[in-house]
């Protein structure tokens, strides 16, 4: 987020925090879009994600006089919109998890992979492969752990930046790029040999 | 440069963060290696299609209890 939206949001919880209830709307309506989109995106079912998405509202309502930092008050909301996912998710009946741990049997001593590579996925010419493509990620991205998928769904969903995913999930940079690096290989690995057409 | 090496890179390729002299090895590998050129297409598409999952807006009903929330000052 740049400054000029930081100040804004600093603006605003500034004047919320006075007890100006609009400040707080207009803040939150500012950043609802990504709280829903992540929201329904972790937990797959719209009313469980609207349910994230107030709870996440009812924690700014409550607790926005604790922010540190009100230019980082985006953050903060999708942080607290994930928490509130990740304790619905923990609820849930654990499903198959991918792997995301390299192996180290997929290479040989000299760096060269063991195994031949399986090609794809091969992004599709057609609109209507590419939609059926980007529905096979959907699914598969539902087996990633927990930890990937959130940094996964942050960076190439949401298209935030290393810093910005490792502040809303404190922490580090490094450990993003890890996460992120090893969901991607998963998520590829699923989907290898997607094929467009009938 | 080996597919090891190359597979721990395609991060910094995608974001464009490779130094120019890793990035010409880079693509010197992908030339000669089909495993490295299919990793790497395959990365990139996972990636790039990620933004086609991103909800574009926020259902009227969830949007206007957000405002209730904010305005009532009461939970749900």
């Amino acid at each position: 987020m740049d400054d000029r939206a930081g100040a804004l949001d600093a603006e605003l919880v500034r004047a919320a925090c006075g007890g100006d209830r609009g400040a707080l709307a207009a803040l939150l309506a500012r950043h609802e879009r990504r709280l829903w989109s992540v929201a329904l995106g972790l937990c797959g079912r719209p009313e469980e994600a609207a349910e994230v998405v107030q709870e996440a509202a009812l924690t700014a309502l409550t607790k926005l006089h604790t922010l540190e930092r009100p230019e980082r008050a985006g953050a903060w909301l999708l942080r607290a919109a994930l928490n509130h996912a990740r304790m619905r998710l923990r609820r849930r009946r654990r499903s198959p998890e991918l792997a995301v741990e390299e192996l180290p049997e997929q290479f040989v001593a000299d760096g060269h992979f063991a195994a031949p590579v399986a090609p794809g996925p091969i992004l599709p010419d057609r609109e209507v492969d590419r939609r059926r493509l980007a529905a096979a990620l959907a699914e598969a991205e539902t087996l990633l752990p927990p930890a990937h998928r959130e940094v996964w769904r942050l960076a190439d969903v949401e298209g935030l930046s290393m810093q910005e995913i490792a502040e809303v999930l404190e922490i580090g940079v490094p450990n993003v790029k890890t996460r992120l690096h090893r969901a991607r290989l998963a998520l590829r690995e699923r989907l290898a040999g997607f094929q467009g057409g009938p | 440069m080996t597919c090891q090496e190359l597979s721990r890179a395609l991060g910094e390729w995608l974001s464009g963060e490779l130094e120019p002299e890793v990035l010409a090895e880079f693509r010197e590998h992908i030339e000669a290696c089909e495993d490295c050129a299919h990793l790497s297409a395959g990365y990139r598409t996972v990636a790039g299609l990620g933004r086609l999952l991103r909800a574009a807006e926020v259902p009227e009903g969830v949007a206007r209890r957000v405002r209730e929330i904010a305005r009532s000052g009461r939970g749900a």
